[in-house]
């Protein structure tokens, strides 16, 4: 009797966990080469390192080195426009670009914030920047906006030698106060490694579900998508089903439309934009 | 090349036979639209549109073309229309030819080539791995011939490029070509061009005495 009541509890449990699964956004994309389209991209978008979405659905990336914003036209496939911040580029190890409102955010590895306004093709824009201070702490790798919050949220890649920290975390920066809030978030590293059968887990980009809320990270170096909630509770976490596509997916973003967009920085061989379709059903 | 001829019925015929077609066509676009899609026109257009800032589609060149679902259509009007437009090429080798039997062996070889070349960049389109396969094959094959005249050199060209432009989905481009070549022939062929060096023009162009005959 105890034995059926426990087989009955892990079958319950293992519904749950599907039901979860299904729950979130990931699940429906299919990811297969029936449901995508995928660009290579000049070769000034070879460093690419981030995507980010307008309000108004248009999609722009940065590229590492330089703070020069790119509009991309990924159903046409061609940049529409290029900006930069500052008369000459600010130079810099750019990882993560997002828009708030009208405003542009781009992060460096170090954890620096600049953010200008968006300017017309070949258009110099002054900007402001921000230490958040996190660098010292861990390496950025990954920006995301909150608007409803009028926020940023910038991820962890690796914690930095001598580190206090544990875990890699989430850091959350207001738009409006200039300044990083105490409310950082644990990502849920364990479930994470346990569920992607890895050792680590390294995030290079991050997004927001707009219909949702949930949060989508990617991880080039283990060819990874994982779901969580804005609170950091694992939802989903899953290969990339066509690693051989992504040699180092830096860039994550959903349309409005619900088309998931994943950019590939190059290396030695050109940058990719891969535009992945819901499934049907 | 032969001595020259009257020109005037040879011309009319082959300007007749373009109109023909070209109307056709148009006829054919103007009562189904839907056709547009089927017919390999507008290629030159997808070609000079990309630059610098246009991305490269990772799949589409095949699945655009020869892959889609209507590509084995479009490649067969491509075919059939590299086989219209090289016909007046042929023409314009009996007009022009300078011996009463033609080469029928080189005369099959540039009706055929077009519709090869036309399948073959179809398929190489847009994708470099393709083409350097292509290029080895070529190698690996040892294609080669000799040609009995340097003119028949051009007959291949032309053969080509009208295989070139069909493959590529601008048969526009490749009729212009066509076009070209044939009324760029007959004239060369009807003037008799570089068979004399006499003349006031040539004098005057060249320097040299009238009554030179050695030069």
């Amino acid at each position: 009797m105890r034995l059926i009541v426990c087989l009955g509890g892990l079958l319950a449990l293992a519904a749950l966990i599907a039901a979860g699964a299904a729950d979130g956004v990931l699940s429906q994309y299919p990811l297969t080469k029936k449901y995508s389209n995928q660009w290579r991209l000049p070769d000034r978008l070879n460093e690419i390192s981030g995507l980010a979405l307008s309000p108004d659905g248009r999609l722009f990336g940065v590229a590492d080195e330089f703070a020069i914003i790119y509009e991309l036209d990924y159903d046409e496939g061609r940049i529409i426009k290029a900006f930069a911040f500052g008369d000459a580029p600010v130079r810099g190890d750019f990882e993560g670009i997002a828009i708030l409102h009208d405003r542009f955010y781009l992060t460096t590895s170090d954890g620096d914030i600049y953010a200008g306004p968006e300017g017309s093709d070949g258009e110099r824009v002054p900007f402001e920047s921000f230490s958040t201070g996190i660098g010292e702490r861990c390496e950025i790798e990954g920006l995301t906006g909150l608007p409803d919050e009028d926020s940023l949220l910038l991820v962890c890649k690796r914690i930095r030698r001598g580190s206090d920290l544990r875990r890699l975390q989430l850091y959350t920066w207001s738009a409006t106060e200039k300044k990083l809030q105490d409310d950082s978030i644990e990502l849920p590293e364990r479930d994470i490694l346990r569920k992607l059968r890895v050792d680590r887990f390294n995030p290079s980009g991050i997004t927001t579900d707009p219909r949702t809320g949930n949060l989508l990270i990617i991880a080039a170096r283990q060819h990874a998508l994982v779901e969580l909630t804005r609170n950091g509770e694992l939802i989903d976490a899953r290969e990339l089903p066509l690693a051989g596509r992504h040699r180092q997916a830096e860039g994550i973003e959903i349309s409005a439309d619900g088309k998931l967009l994943i950019a590939d920085e190059g290396g030695s061989h050109k940058a990719r934009l891969a535009v992945y379709e819901r499934s049907e059903q | 090349m032969r001595k020259s001829a009257n020109l005037m019925i040879p011309l009319t015929l082959i300007t007749f036979y373009y109109v023909f077609w070209a109307g056709i066509l148009a006829f054919m676009l103007i009562k189904i639209p839907a056709l547009r899609d089927f017919f390999p026109i507008g290629g030159i257009g997808d070609l000079a549109g990309r630059n610098t800032d246009s991305f490269e589609p990772v799949y589409s060149s095949l699945d655009d073309t020869v892959l889609a679902p209507y590509g084995a259509v479009r490649l067969a009007f491509a075919s059939v229309g590299a086989a219209i437009l090289i016909i007046p090429v042929s023409w314009v080798y009996f007009i022009t030819s300078r011996t009463k039997d033609v080469d029928q062996s080189f005369v099959q070889t540039i009706i055929i080539m077009p519709i090869v070349v036309t399948g073959i960049s179809m398929i190489v389109l847009n994708s470099l791995a393709l083409a350097f396969s292509l290029a080895g094959i070529v190698a690996a094959v040892r294609f080669r011939f000799s040609l009995d005249q340097p003119s028949h050199a051009m007959y291949i060209f032309a053969a080509i490029s009208i295989g070139l432009g069909s493959g590529i989905g601008a048969l526009g481009v490749a009729m212009v070509i066509s076009m070209a070549f044939v009324y760029a022939n007959l004239l060369i062929w009807k003037l008799e061009y570089g068979k004399v060096l006499s003349g006031p023009f040539f004098s005057m162009l060249t320097r040299r005495d009238r009554t030179e005959d050695d030069f």
